[in-house]
């Protein structure tokens, strides 16, 4: 039996790190898993697995992958559904094929590794990906099981999760109401970009009882003109902050081995983000790894080369899993031109 | 003569960053501080001490108009978490204008008193750690709130109790 190829990720936050899970009035709650402590349970905020797996393997690996077989244009929504989000199965008669997941893991690495759900059959992946552990005093215990052997000393004492804990807050613009004045017969550009400037110096306005409210404004009970800028925010992980995770994969196959670390190079390029708000810049993490075994050679290298031999066969598997009966048509053609170049000789 | 090596088609794509253990451990330094760390028993009862404090403050509240109430104690508090972070004397202090509240008012509000005497007991940590955790007010405001309002029903109850018991008492 095969070793599993394991790569040990620490992630630092490098801007607040905001994976949400609801919310409480107007306010965002991040995510949060409970903890057996020596003290009793606790929520400690967590990076799930599922979002990880996402955002670190499938996204970027299958948006180069459709692009390198210049499948990006002529994808249909189940397809781009299995490669993007693994798929859903919603043909009935569901049957079990082993030669379709050879067939899989052969043409298309990376589907082979993650797995996914075809119209009629669940294709078990190869990686497990864990949840980002906080590295925190609540986790100390279960570190070790996310990091490689030796990284957590003894004698480390680590702060309490809570105090990894931050707040973020924005101000939206208005509302319909706003967008109903900025709309009325205002046409004049330069009228609107006046008013804009106003707007914005709102606190350097003198404000006399005769003063109208501009676009964005309101007059309060009080008789102030108040801006109805709508506050909104919530908890996020602060910048400086650490997650543990891993990633395993079983039964390791050199392609597959390529396609995890190239996605995760890929991941990198795109910015290493994780987790929502990331148009504001929220979610960046830097990301070292560790490893185990060291690859032979250079895996993905190797298994680019691979996707670029087998391009061909990517679109024609994913037309026969998905459109067998155009997938028939086309190779029925083939035969009958076969056939016609046959015929005069 | 030898044939150049293929061009790397994986070139243009950084590398992952790599590390071994010393660069995990120096990442990990930075979360460690035994100096200033309060063990998790606290930080769960630091909370409980703000949720506490913030149920005070509606008996403090001088204002005529009520229905505002939370939401200028929020501020108040927003307010006091910008100017003070290792006080928390200082901090409750500056919380008290935005309730329209002296402080002899609030010297004679027995359980302000009994907090204001507990703080020269506290280290200098436990203010810092009670600042930060009132400074989540999406989190404990809304449970002083309930805290208050489980109050409030806790007095009335009692109150009308006492009520009864007079009636019954007098007839």
């Amino acid at each position: 039996m095969s070793r599993p190829f394991t790569i040990y990720c620490l992630s630092t936050a490098r801007s607040p790190v905001t994976h949400m899970a609801g919310t409480v009035g107007n306010r965002a709650q991040i995510a949060r898993e409970p903890v057996v402590t020596e003290l009793g349970v606790r929520p400690v905020p967590f990076l799930s697995g599922n979002a990880l797996r996402s955002s670190m393997l499938r996204r970027p690996g299958f948006v180069w992958l459709a692009e390198a077989c210049g499948l990006d244009h002529g994808l249909t929504k189940p397809e781009l559904y299995f490669l993007l989000a693994g798929g859903c199965a919603y043909e009935g008669g569901g049957r079990e094929s082993t030669q379709l997941v050879c067939e899989l893991k052969d043409v298309c690495p990376l589907a082979g590794a993650l797995g996914g759900t075809l119209p009629r059959q669940i294709l078990s992946g190869s990686v497990c990906v864990d949840s980002g552990v906080l590295v925190c005093a609540e986790n100390r215990d279960r570190l070790d099981t996310f990091l490689p052997d030796g990284v957590i000393a003894a004698d480390l004492e680590l702060r309490p999760a809570d105090s990894f804990v931050g707040e973020w807050q924005y101000t939206r613009r208005g509302g319909e109401g706003e967008l109903a004045e900025w709309a009325d017969g205002e046409t004049d550009l330069a009228e609107r970009a006046r008013r804009f400037e106003a707007w914005e110096g709102e606190k350097r306005r003198p404000e006399s009882p005769e003063d109208t409210p501009l676009p964005g404004e309101e007059r309060a009970r009080d008789g102030r003109i108040k801006s109805r800028q709508m506050i909104y925010g919530g908890e996020c992980v602060i910048a400086g902050a650490a997650f543990a995770h891993r990633i395993t994969l079983h039964h390791p196959r050199p392609p597959e081995v390529g396609a995890l670390l190239w996605s995760l190079r890929l991941w990198r390029q795109q910015g290493n983000t994780m987790g929502g708000m990331s148009a504001r810049g929220h979610g960046i993490l830097e990301t070292v790894v560790w490893l185990d075994p060291e690859p032979d050679g250079n895996p993905a290298a190797e298994y680019v080369d691979h996707v670029t031999r087998h391009q061909d066969r990517l679109a024609d598997w994913l037309r026969r899993q998905f459109r067998p009966d155009a997938a028939r048509e086309a190779a029925g053609k083939g035969k009958r031109r076969g056939k016609a170049e046959e015929g005069p000789a | 003569m030898s044939t150049p090596p293929p061009p790397d088609a994986t070139a243009a794509v950084p590398p992952l960053r790599r590390a071994d253990l010393a660069e995990f451990r120096r990442r990990l330094v930075g979360l460690s501080d035994p100096g200033k760390k309060l063990d998790l028993l606290s930080q769960h009862s630091v909370r409980e001490e703000v949720i506490d404090f913030l149920t005070i403050l509606p008996e403090l509240y001088q204002f005529e108009d009520r229905l505002p109430l939370w939401e200028r104690i929020g501020k108040g508090v927003a307010t006091a978490c910008a100017a003070h972070r290792h006080d928390a004397a200082d901090w409750s202090d500056t919380i008290l204008p935005s309730l329209d509240c002296e402080g002899w008012q609030a010297a004679l509000n027995e359980r302000w008193s009994a907090f204001q005497m507990l703080l020269p007991t506290r280290p200098p940590e436990w203010h810092e750690a009670f600042i930060r955790a009132a400074s989540r007010l999406g989190t404990v405001l809304p449970l002083a709130r309930a805290r208050h309002k489980e109050r409030l029903a806790a007095n009335g109850a009692a109150a009308g109790a006492a009520g009864k018991r007079r009636k019954g008492g007098g007839a």
